[in-house]
Parts: C-alpha cells; sequence; structure tokens
C-alpha cells in the first residue's frame, strides 16, 4: 500500500468512527429522552451552526487569527531565546530558572493581568496564547541546538566555517525536527491560550461564545463553538504536519519511495 | 619539506582525576607519505589525531603543521570521522560542497570538475543526488572521504574511518583508499588498530604504546605499489605483521597464553 493510500485510508477510519459516535450520541439522546440543556442532539447542534453560519465563522476567524499571531510570536521568540541558552552559559544561568520559574505559574492565573495591562482587546489574548506557547519552543528548541553530534561539530571547526555560517548551515537544520516538534505542541498551547485569554475578558472569538452561551444555558450554542474548536485544532496541526513534511523532506524517502 | 613535526607532544585531560592520554610523540611526517598510525583501543592515538587536527590543544611540546604552530584547526586538511558525520537533509554532493561553501577561496564553479572526478573515482556518481540515509555504510564513508578530498588538501586525515564497515566492505575501503591516495598524492594520516590495515596502506607505520601514549616503532613498509589484496598473503607482507605484532605482544596488548 503507497502513502497516500494509506493516508486517505486513515483519513476516512477516522471520519467513520466520528460519524458513528454521532450517531450513537444521537440515538442515546433520543433514546432516553435527554434534556437539551444538559446534552444537546448533534442534530439541534448542527442546525445552531448552519442557522448562524457567518456569525460563527467570523467569531472562528477571530480566534483563528489571535492563535496565529500568538504562535508566530512564541515560535520566533522561543527560537531566539533556545539560541541564546545554549550559546551562552551565562544565559542560561541567569535566565533560564526565571523562565522556568516563570513557566510554573499557571498562566490562566496571570491572565487577568494583562488585561489591566493591554486591554481587553486582541493584544492581551495574543500576549496569552503566545505566553502559554512559547514554553514548548524554548525547550523543544534547545535540546534540538544541544543535540548535534560531536563529529558535526569538529567537522564544522575542521571546514572553518564562520559563525553564521555554522548556525544556518548546520546547527539550526540540525535543529529542525526538534524545533518541529515543539511547534507541534506549541500550536495547541497557542489554541488554549487565545481562548483563556477569550475567557478572561473579550467580547469576540469562540472563546467568548461558549462563556456567553453558557451564562445563558443555550447548550446548542456552546457545543457548536467547541466543534468549531476541535475543527480548528485540527487543521492547525495538520497544517504544521504538512509544513513538517515539507521541511524535512529527507526523513520520510522510505514513504514516497514504497 | 615536513607535513607534520611533533615534538615532545604531551596531552592530559584535567578533571577529577588527570588521565594522561599521550605521555611523549615526537614525530616528523614529510609531505606526501601515507603514515598509519597504529595502537590498542583508547591508546590516544585519535588524540593525536585530533591534536594535528587543531581539534585539541597540546599540554606540553610543539605540534606544527605545515612548518606552523598550530593554533586551531590548520588550513588546508580535509578530515574523515569514525563516524561519517554526513547531514542528513543534504544530498551526497550537497554534502561534499558544504567543504566548498565554508572555504572562503573557492568558487563553486571551480570545483565542479573536481566534484565529478571524485563522484567517479569513489563509484558515487549515480548516488550524488540520494541522501545519506538512503546509502549504505561504505557509501556514505565514500561520500565523508570525497567531502574531505573536494578542496584538494595538502593533508588527509583519518579516524578510523572504515571501524564500523564490515570486513568485505573494508578490504575494499582500503583498495580505494589507496587508488584515491594515488591520484591526489596528499599527506595522509590514517589512525587504525587493524596491523594488516596499516601495513598494507602505509609507507610507514607507527606503533603507539597502550595509554598513555608512546611511540613504540616506527617501521618502513617497502611493498611496490599499487598494492592488490592479495598481498597480504605475501611472505613481506607477514614479515611486517609479525614483527608488529611481536612488539604487541610484548607490550602485553595481546596474550595468547592459556591459564
Amino acid at each position: 500500500m503507497t502513502a497516500s493510500r494509506r493516508r486517505i485510508r486513515a483519513v476516512f477510519l477516522g471520519l467513520a468512527s466520528f460519524c458513528l459516535i454521532l450517531l450513537l450520541w444521537e440515538a442515546s439522546i433520543r433514546g432516553f429522552h435527554v434534556r437539551a440543556v444538559v446534552l444537546p442532539a448533534p442534530s439541534d447542534i448542527l442546525a445552531e451552526l448552519v442557522a448562524d453560519m457567518a456569525w460563527y465563522l467570523s467569531n472562528a476567524w477571530h480566534t483563528l487569527i489571535t492563535t496565529l499571531f500568538g504562535f508566530l510570536l512564541a515560535l520566533v521568540i522561543g527560537i531566539f531565546i533556545a539560541v541564546l541558552l545554549v550559546g551562552m552559559p551565562w544565559f542560561e544561568s541567569t535566565i533560564y530558572p526565571l523562565i522556568i520559574s516563570f513557566n510554573s505559574v499557571p498562566k490562566v492565573a496571570v491572565a487577568p493581568l494583562f488585561v489591566v495591562w493591554l486591554g481587553t482587546g486582541v493584544k492581551s489574548q495574543v500576549a496569552i496564547s503566545f505566553l502559554i506557547a512559547v514554553f514548548a519552543i524554548i525547550v523543544d528548541s534547545a535540546h534540538g541546538l544541544r543535540s548535534i553530534p560531536a563529529d558535526v561539530v569538529d567537522l564544522g571547526r575542521i571546514l572553518k566555517g564562520t559563525r553564521f555560517d555554522i548556525f544556518f548551515k548546520i546547527r539550526l537544520p540540525c535543529a529542525l525536527p526538534s524545533i518541529l516538534a515543539g511547534a507541534k505542541i506549541a500550536i495547541s498551547l497557542a489554541l488554549v491560550g487565545a481562548i483563556v485569554g477569550e475567557f478572561v475578558a473579550s467580547e469576540k472569538g469562540l472563546g467568548y461564545i461558549i462563556l456567553s452561551a453558557q451564562g445563558s444555558f443555550e447548550m446548542p450554542r456552546v457545543f457548536a463553538a467547541l466543534f468549531l474548536l476541535g475543527g480548528m485544532g485540527m487543521l492547525l496541526f495538520t497544517a504544521i504536519e504538512i509544513v513538517e513534511r515539507r521541511m524535512l523532506a529527507w526523513r520520510y524517502l522510505d514513504e514516497q519511495s514504497t | 619539506m615536513t607535513a607534520v613535526s611533533a615534538r615532545g607532544v604531551r596531552k592530559e585531560y584535567q578533571g577529577r582525576q588527570t588521565i594522561l592520554a599521550i605521555e611523549d610523540i615526537s614525530l616528523e611526517i614529510p609531505k606526501g607519505e601515507f603514515v598509519s598510525i597504529l595502537g590498542p583501543s583508547g591508546c590516544g592515538k585519535s588524540t593525536f589525531l585530533r591534536c594535528v587536527a587543531g581539534l585539541e590543544k597540546v599540554t606540553a611540546g610543539s605540534l606544527c603543521v605545515n612548518e606552523q604552530e598550530l593554533k586551531g584547526p590548520p588550513d588546508d586538511i580535509g578530515m574523515v570521522f569514525q563516524r561519517d558525520a554526513l547531514l542528513d537533509w543534504r544530498t551526497v554532493s550537497q554534502n561534499i560542497m558544504l567543504a566548498v561553501e565554508f572555504a572562503k577561496n573557492y568558487s563553486r564553479r571551480d570545483t565542479a570538475p573536481l566534484l565529478t572526478k571524485l563522484l567517479k573515482l569513489t563509484g558515487l556518481a549515480e548516488f550524488a543526488d540520494r541522501y545519506p540515509s538512503q546509502l549504505s555504510g561504505g557509501m556514505r564513508q565514500r561520500a565523508a572521504i570525497c567531502r574531505a578530498l573536494i578542496n584538494s588538501p595538502s593533508m588527509l586525515l583519518m579516524d578510523e574511518p572504515f571501524g564500523a564497515l564490515d570486513a568485505l566492505t573494508r578490504d575494499q575501503m582500503n583498495v580505494e583508499i589507496q587508488r584515491i591516495w594515488l591520484d591526489v598524492r596528499s599527506t595522509c594520516l590514517f589512525v587504525t588498530h587493524s596491523i594488516p590495515e596499516s601495513v598494507f596502506l602505509a609507507d610507514t607505520v607507527v606503533v603507539l604504546s597502550p595509554r598513555p601514549a608512546r611511540i613504540v616503532a616506527v617501521i618502513d613498509i617497502d611493498l611496490p605499489r599499487p598494492r592488490k589484496l592479495a598481498i597480504r598473503e605475501a611472505a613481506e607482507f607477514g614479515t611486517y605483521v609479525r614483527r608488529i605484532r611481536a612488539l604487541f605482544e610484548s607490550m602485553g596488548v595481546i596474550d595468547e597464553h592459556d591459564e
């Protein structure tokens, strides 16, 4: 079986099991007469989604943009901090413990501060999204930058590459698999951060929908937003996987040839 | 002209316990010679090679490469490592050209004919666009040898380059490295712990003691080139091998007594 056929099969199986769960869900709601305030049926949720499609999409768009900004910021700053960590021992001994201790504080607890500092707009949501995502990038990038084989380091010295050459042609590509592994975790965390930001203070986004609809017991609305959120999370994760496959094409050679 | 001139080279590693890797090595290697550095595992022979490569500082003594006292890796050397140290994300030819990209005075265009020649010489021509993960161990090491030679270095340093290969591939590589060397004629320092390999390849075999390394013997190998693998069954070859083995026995490296 070729790789592409295997992938199509995996997607098909995933969709099939998802549909099966929805069917079971629908059947048990009808069979046991569960009230919609407790748990709405998938058909109700779908109806709700379709009825207000444009409104849902514009709110989802808001969350998506917040997530992407938070993620990209985390990626750039995270890699930069990782480079400093690996390149400068004094940075690791002075700043890194601070970063670790800061990361141990639950970000949700810090979120209200950002509202004070940056207002209730998209800025504070991006900041929270960034903050939750950045640590994964720092840790994985630093790990990748450190795990360069000793003989490759020697090779760089023998070939007398400039620091610039050695960084961009040896260290960074060597670390790329780890950086992308970190990015996969970070993209999901960035989405979590965006929602947390919207929970704390926002008048837009899927997080806002969930919080406000929950307040008025509009359960189909809560679930509609949750489904969109799940879909968005999968989309973002898949996007990073596609980027990974492109950038690390040399790792997937076997799959292409079989 | 001497390519390498070592006088009283000593190398210690400072740590909780100071480890003496090289006690005293004094050695002159003329330009264009193929020298095997032979010693038991862990004797400090690789350390000596790393000192010549400028990757390690000597603790005492002086070490000159191309008549210049070493301060870091000298210009104009190529090195082949125990494991090939190829970059996985570059194709064979891109890996070889890394050495050109890093060098200051080389242009890609000028080295193109040499790249073609080296690929042909090592039988890698068809594999130029393959990635390292698609190659066998022997082919990977051939690519690493090409990378070490692409800047036409005056000296080639090899640190047990065939240690990780199976016996047959290793024989094949010995024949090939000789053929390549006869073509490029750069000075060559070849570290190995195989007695037949060292005799087969070298003009001169430098025998080192177990750690801390000292020179036990310097043996000139007077066998005509190009040498064929069958020469290993010849009487003169056997004489060299026996002589070196006797040295190792006297140092207690090889012990055949049943107890």
